[in-house]
């Protein structure tokens, strides 16, 4: 009962304290959602793209303009890591649109152990000790991202482009057999998923004052991946929910003292919920497809259950 | 050494069509149990630790493959390879736990000192000779394993068509389960020599592990002989990186070919054309 008490004492500061973390997880497992789940493409070296984003973003503030003053070099350094992860994105998108299942998979994870390998040698950047960055972006404006990606997301999903993307995802034969592109949304996909992961990285450099290359590694991916699967492959709000707790979880994990089992738990939880329960805790369902919620609130309508 | 890591993988994958991401942890796990058989019990011959580690890494995987991936084997690839991710982070965590975080030193059980040929520069450690006659040993007993007995048989007919082997009334389930023994008895025991060359951590798996996949692919996956020739070419690709360029870039230089061979030749030099089937 005391354990339970002092999580609930200790919970609300902690989750005001970790407000900008959450807010940039929110938005990295949405990308990897965009990837993994809307196209079914599967990728897990997704913290490649969000090294990319943080270290370009990183590169702006630390070393850019800094007469322009706080809030433009906040965009400019916004801008910057889209674009940077965006073309990283379509970089690999080459190679990654001949393969399917494992191979891109691996090939993802060769992509962010390439990433975090130059990172460690990237002198300008402060090589393997990290780099100071200064804080610009407030909870307030991180919010407000996470916010504009999950309404930009909502859109794309339920736009003639997100059903392309789908109906790609559900049978790639069939699919091209009525005409999709298969190159080229698989290609928008990838690039808008990486340019995602720029963005929260960009947040993600300004609003914590360290980098390292140490933080983007391969248990950051898992991290990510844990999301996504917990959450349910292809549901907005499932996915964005999950994001929410498993950044409080090892928070939640420090008030014991039981850091140490972060990734334990993690993978345990991954691989528990792939025997289980494969389609995630909500599936394919968004939150407003609940039964509770359903009868006063349903913004998807019928056509939500794609 | 890479080539009978790649030798497992290859087999695995042959048969299920999965790319088994645990292998390299399989190798951890074989390797800690060696070590510590050797350097808790003084005097046991180095043959007991390899065998020890042979027998335990490839139980390890048979309870891995009836745990995790048995049960989604007529599900969607992604999952059986979420679940393989899964186990391999989880394998290195529980290792972790039990033998600690920190690197344990293997005991010396090769003799020191090394065969010079002064007038080519080149020398041969005894070590790194004993380590190569062992992995012959180990390829011959496994190609004639795979080649000329019934088992064997069993098994490339599961790689085949895997209905059409069951329908031949050939236990599927139990082939898989022997290929998996056999795939991580030899990554167990390529973990004990690689420990004997490094130290031994939770973590060492993962380098070699991936090492070895990029060569299973470079040699064609689920062939045999490209496993090997992709083995020794990643080898010697590594050594050369790590000896004129800096041992740091290694592993983002083996990805690099990884990506390289499957944008331009995703068969690998001796793989068989796949064909979809619609």
């Amino acid at each position: 009962m005391d354990t339970v008490l002092t999580i609930f004492r200790e919970l609300g500061p902690t989750i005001y304290s970790s407000l900008e973390l959450i807010g940039v997880y929110v938005i990295l497992a949405l990308s990897l959602n965009m990837i993994n789940g809307m196209a079914g493409m599967f990728s897990i070296g997704h913290a490649g793209f969000w090294a990319v984003g943080a270290y370009s973003a990183a590169a702006v503030t630390v070393h850019g303009p800094v007469a322009l003053g706080g809030p433009l070099l906040l965009v400019i350094s916004i801008v910057v890591a889209m674009v940077a992860a965006g073309v990283a994105g379509f970089i690999l998108a080459v190679p990654c649109l001949r393969l399917t299942g494992d191979y891109l998979a691996i090939v993802t994870l060769g992509f962010s152990i390439i990433i975090v390998t130059l990172l460690y040698n990237f002198e300008y950047m402060g090589a393997a000790t990290g780099v100071s960055t200064p804080i610009l972006a407030s909870k307030g404006v991180i919010w407000f991202m996470v916010l504009l990606t999950l309404i930009v997301y909502y859109r794309l999903q339920f736009s003639s482009l997100g059903r392309t993307i789908q109906a790609l995802r559900e049978d790639e034969i069939a699919a091209q057999s009525v005409g999709l592109n298969r190159v080229r949304l698989k290609t928008i996909v990838f690039v808008i998923g990486a340019a995602m992961a720029g963005l929260a990285g960009a947040l993600y450099a300004s609003s914590q004052t360290y980098l390292s290359p140490a933080g983007f590694e391969f248990d950051k991916s898992i991290k990510l991946l844990t999301m996504v699967v917990l959450g349910g492959l292809g549901s907005i709000t499932g996915v964005a929910v999950a994001a929410v707790l498993l950044t409080l979880l090892p928070e939640v994990l420090r008030l014991f003292s039981l850091d140490a089992y972060q990734m334990l738990v993690f993978s345990g939880m991954l691989l528990v919920m792939v025997l289980l329960r494969p389609q995630g805790l909500m599936g394919r369902y968004e939150i407003w497809d609940l039964p509770l919620l359903r009868r006063y609130w349903r913004p998807g309508g019928a056509e939500s259950k794609s | 050494m890479y080539a009978l890591i790649a030798l497992g993988y290859t087999m695995v994958y042959g048969i299920i069509a999965l790319i088994n991401f645990a292998h390299g942890e399989f190798l951890m796990m074989g390797s800690f149990l060696g070590a510590l058989l050797i350097n808790r019990v003084q005097g046991t011959p180095l043959i007991v630790g390899l065998a020890l580690a042979m027998v335990s890494s490839g139980l390890i995987a048979v309870v891995t493959e009836r745990v995790a991936y048995k049960p989604l084997r007529e599900q969607p690839k992604i999952f059986v390879l979420t679940a393989a991710i899964a186990v391999s982070v989880l394998l290195q965590n529980v290792a972790r736990l039990i033998f600690g975080a920190s690197a344990i030193a293997f005991p010396a059980a090769f003799p020191e000192g090394s065969i010079n040929f002064d007038g080519l520069g080149i020398w041969i450690e005894y070590s790194q000779l004993i380590i190569v006659v062992l992995s012959v040993v180990l390829m011959v007993q496994l190609w004639y394993f795979v080649n000329k007995t019934k088992i064997g048989m069993a098994m490339r007919a599961t790689a085949q068509d895997i209905e059409a082997a069951r329908l031949m009334g050939i236990n599927t389930d139990r082939i898989i389960s022997i290929t998996f023994y056999i795939g991580a008895s030899l990554a167990g025991a390529v973990g004990v020599l690689y420990g004997m060359q490094y130290s031994v951590d939770p973590l060492m798996g993962v380098q070699p592990g991936l090492a070895a996949f990029v060569a299973a692919v470079l040699g064609g996956i689920g062939s045999l002989p490209g496993a090997m020739i992709g083995g020794v070419l990643i080898g010697v690709i590594e050594n050369l990186v790590a000896g004129y360029l800096s041992s740091t870039y290694q592993s983002a230089i083996t990805f690099l070919i990884l990506i390289l061979v499957l944008s331009i030749k995703p068969t690998g030099l001796l793989g068989r054309k796949t064909v979809v089937k619609v």
